[in-house]
């Protein structure tokens, strides 16, 4: 799985820490860490958490295209 | 009593639950081969001893049988099927055979008993559990084919949805 660059900047664009966004959110730092790793697919109902904290749609923060999801 | 909150994320939940399934492995392997151990070293006369160990083992066992076949899943890697139950009743019959012949052979081995004998006796072993097995698993199967069927005409009609 791709590392999540998206989450990335819109957190840096917040000028959120992931511990900010993980607290925010309702999930551990290291939850936090491993989706923007790529290493966790969380789950829909997280994905719209974080979309919500983030202020951004799930196409932002989460689409992949074709090349990026192999 | 008040329930209390699951302090783990979806993350760690999974985590947890591997875990535990990891550990819920570790014991089922464990006792089985506490019990073969148990009845291999005391003999056919330690059913007092190992009666706990057996309970557990059977416990877990039949929980998992009846979980699955209550959720109409059957095997990550194997399809259900004939050729799969003859497989599975073939293995379990060569282990009940290998362990009844050491069971015998370690009883009555040292007072001259036959090598043939102790085989005979882990065949006809061999041969019960092969029909058992077979007979339970084909049982099982048909349970399970009919309530993974009752369990998807449960779902609403695609039409009707729409």
């Amino acid at each position: 799985m791709a590392r999540n660059i998206p989450i990335k900047v819109a957190r840096a664009e917040k000028d959120m820490t992931q511990k900010a966004l993980a607290e925010a959110v309702g999930i551990s730092r290291q939850t936090m860490n491993a989706i923007e790793q790529g290493e966790y697919n969380p789950t829909i109902k997280l994905c719209r958490s974080i979309c919500r904290v983030l202020g951004k749609s799930l196409d932002e923060l989460f689409w992949e295209d074709e090349e990026q999801e192999g | 009593m008040k329930k209390r909150r699951n302090k783990l994320d979806e993350m760690q939940e999974q985590k947890m639950l591997h875990i535990e399934s990891k550990g819920c492995w570790i014991a089922f392997i464990g006792l089985m081969i506490v019990i073969a151990a148990q009845l291999v070293y005391y003999g056919t006369d330690c059913g007092n001893q190992i009666i706990g160990e057996t309970i557990v083992f059977l416990c877990m066992g039949c929980y998992v049988l009846a979980a699955c076949v209550k959720n109409g899943v059957w095997d990550r890697k194997f399809e259900p099927g004939f050729k799969v139950n003859l497989c599975a009743s073939l293995i379990a019959a060569v282990a009940s055979g290998v362990l009844k012949f050491a069971i015998i052979y370690r009883e009555y081995g040292a007072d001259g008993v036959a090598v043939g004998a102790a085989a005979a006796a882990a065949s006809v072993n061999s041969i019960n559990t092969f029909i058992l097995c077979f007979i339970l698993l084909s049982v099982m199967l048909l349970v399970y084919r009919w309530r993974k069927n009752r369990l998807e005409n449960a779902l609403p009609d695609e039409k009707e949805e729409k």
